[in-house]
């Protein structure tokens, strides 16, 4: 993409309509199957949470009192939520890789969108969770300079992908350090 | 080069004296560590005889004293190519390598002790995500400047210009401190939160000691607190202001102390600052370091026609006050020279203004000032007691007064450059950055925020995030776009 003379836009910085808009670029979904990854360890996390419950309602309450049942149905519901949520997040999870930067958005209660310029990142790296193997899935994560507030992790992307987008920005980074 | 120049080369150690500023370091942590037990020893001095305690004095001492010996035995440096090796570790050895372009900032300290063996303590800052602080103890004077010299020149790399090594006397000065500015700037400061501190320390060591020292000082202090109870109110009223004259004494003399004969100067690449009165600091960044310029304003800052500013730099620890080179009192005339100076001929003229909603208002009011207060007047019709109702009353007016003046001192700006923005409702902290110092952007919306198409804009820089709330989501997605443009086509090196 050639990008507009920059004299030209520090004379008119609020020309805004004729910046590049990011919101009219159309967004890629991360896999969807990245859903399976976070239904297991979900159902990790709520299979210590259920020994633990079956735990106090046995020892501590009694199996046949009202509480205990109260608490196992609660640790479900609280457990079917969770698979919900996490559908809700796979769903939402956005990403679009231009010539000069990186977005994603993610986020079911609070939304968040974030770019990244290539000449601000710092360094990338590929994670790769066991669930996420059992799927070919991987993580991408970008690091800038800026704290933790702004870095990316991109997870469910194919992990060709993944590897084809690092070193896709790898070689960007580079290219435009070259460049200065 | 002579051998005698090369010594960085090969495997160095600390100057002699570091034993005794390592000793010193290892009786500190081990009296922070072990104090309770001290305090023990000290006051329950019958259940142990006095040879018991002079032999494990003597012990502990012989202990510390090889201890110290060993570490600074084992303790080597020395720089290969473009990285600083540093060896360290008695019974587990550690080595640290450290890329020289990663390193931040060279701190060199004379502390009083330091001073008297003419010797000087180097602190190295790295960024990045490995976050490493690493400090010399004592190095000879004239090691820890070529030290400094050296790692500053590898870092330009082949670009090394000659201006690192011009004498300090090339530097210019920009501003320095009197001891009647001191005064006015201890004055200023902010003496609710330093009476907070002191109080919470109070009371957090009050508990501490209680525990450790037990039935021997808490009968004593029983009996202070039957006195106390007979005046309660008196001694309440007593010991309020006591904490207040104690924080306000204390501020001024750590102000004097911390920045006396504050001189700020400007070097040919950046800035340099020398303060203190006991402990001489000497603090230096790079022109292209500083990510922000922040200054502080507040009622009486106002009245004596003084701000405090900082120079914020890229930090591995994101807006650590250590990194950043802090004036605390300046008029506004050298504010605006300083800030010219930073900027060279950057207009400072908005070309837009930022009006958040005011609907951040309503919900901060209601959230924080209206529920609170109808907890408090639940309470009051429950109990009957008038106390609750006063504050159930009063929280919710001061609430009101808070968010409002919250909402009126808001300030943001841009124009081709830089951004601004001002916020707080007693201190005012204004931020300014340009804009390529930008790492990130992010817009982020609640769901209340969803509804009615607003939106909170955050900027991230290497030295912490700036933060426009509540914007119309147009306007917050214009402004990204504006802001990644000028970030994606600015060919300067943010450091």
């Amino acid at each position: 993409m050639q990008m507009p003379d920059p004299l030209h836009f520090e004379n008119n910085p609020l020309a805004v309509g004729l910046l590049p808009d990011v919101s009219a670029i159309e967004f890629t979904s991360i896999e969807s199957r990245y859903r399976f990854p976070l239904y297991y360890s979900t159902s990790l996390f709520f299979g210590i949470v259920f020994i633990a419950a079956i735990i106090v309602a046995l020892i501590f309450i009694g199996i046949t009192h009202w509480l205990s049942w109260t608490l196992l149905i609660v640790c479900f519901c609280l457990y079917l939520f969770a698979l919900l949520y996490a559908q809700m997040r796979v769903e939402r999870m956005k990403y679009v890789v231009r010539d000069r930067d990186v977005s994603f958005k993610e986020g079911v209660w609070f939304r968040n969108w974030i770019t990244i310029p290539f000449n601000r990142i710092q360094h990338c790296e590929i994670s790769r969770g066991i669930f996420d193997r059992m799927y070919k899935l991987a993580a991408l994560k970008i690091y800038t300079a800026g704290g933790s507030g702004s870095d990316i992790a991109i997870p469910g992307l194919n992990q060709e992908d993944a590897l084809r987008l690092r070193d896709f920005i790898i070689t960007h980074i580079q290219h435009l350090d070259e460049e200065e | 080069m002579k051998k005698s120049e090369d010594w960085y080369l090969s495997p160095t150690r600390q100057s002699a004296f570091a034993i005794m500023f390592i000793i010193y370091r290892v009786i500190n942590a081990l009296v922070r560590g072990f104090w309770p037990i001290l305090v023990i020893v000290l006051f329950q001095s019958d259940r142990f005889s006095k040879s018991t305690i002079a032999i494990g004095a003597a012990v502990i001492g012989v202990v510390v004293v090889i201890a110290s010996i060993l570490h600074y035995l084992r303790f080597f440096f020395y720089l290969d190519g473009n990285q600083l090796h540093v060896e360290k570790g008695v019974l587990r050895r550690t080595r640290l390598d450290i890329p020289i372009d990663r390193i931040q900032s060279i701190a060199l300290e004379q502390p009083l002790l330091h001073r008297l063996f003419n010797v000087l303590k180097v602190k190295i800052d790295t960024a990045g995500s490995a976050g490493e602080e690493f400090s010399f103890s004592a190095l000879s004077v004239a090691r820890a400047e070529t030290l400094k010299r050296i790692l500053q020149q590898e870092k330009k790399g082949s670009t090394a210009t000659m201006e690192e090594d011009q004498p300090a006397s090339q530097d210019k000065l920009v501003m320095q401190l009197s001891v009647r500015d001191l005064i006015k700037i201890g004055v200023s400061q902010n003496h609710i939160r330093t009476a907070g501190i002191i109080l919470f320390f109070v009371l957090s060591l009050g508990e501490q000691v209680q525990d450790v020292v037990g039935d021997w000082l808490s009968d004593r202090l029983d009996l202070l607190g039957e006195i106390l109870a007979k005046n309660a109110v008196a001694m309440g009223i007593l010991f309020g202001v006591g904490i207040v004259l104690i924080a306000f004494v204390g501020t001024l003399i750590r102000t004097i102390s911390r920045y006396y004969d504050l001189k700020l100067w400007r070097r040919p690449d950046g800035y340099r600052v020398n303060s203190g009165l006991l402990n001489r600091h000497e603090q230096v960044v790079a022109q292209n370091k500083v990510q922000m310029l922040q200054w502080n304003s507040n009622p009486i800052k106002k009245f004596f026609g003084i701000v405090a500013f900082r120079f914020y730099q890229a930090s591995s620890n994101v807006m650590s006050s250590a990194k950043a080179i802090t004036v605390p009192g300046c008029n506004y005339a050298q504010l605006d020279q300083i800030r010219n100076q930073y900027l060279g001929s950057i207009p400072l003229k908005p070309t837009y203004r930022f009006e958040i909603s005011r609907k951040l208002f309503v919900r901060r009011w209601f959230f924080l000032g209206c529920l609170p207060s109808l907890l408090f007047f639940a309470l009051f019709i429950l109990s009957w007691y008038f106390i609750y109702f006063f504050v159930a009353v009063f929280w919710v007016i001061g609430a009101y007064w808070y968010q409002d003046r919250y909402h009126r001192t808001w300030q943001g700006f841009l124009n081709d450059r830089i951004l601004q923005t001002s916020s707080g409702v007693v201190e005012i902290t204004t931020r300014m950055l340009q804009h390529f110092k930008i790492q990130g952007l992010k817009i982020r919306q609640t769901p209340y925020q969803r509804r009615h198409q607003i939106a909170t804009l955050h900027f991230y820089t290497a030295s912490g995030p700036v933060v426009i709330p509540y914007i119309s989501l147009e306007q917050a997605i214009h402004t990204k776009n504006f802001f990644n443009y000028q970030v994606e086509s600015s060919r300067k090196p943010w450091m």
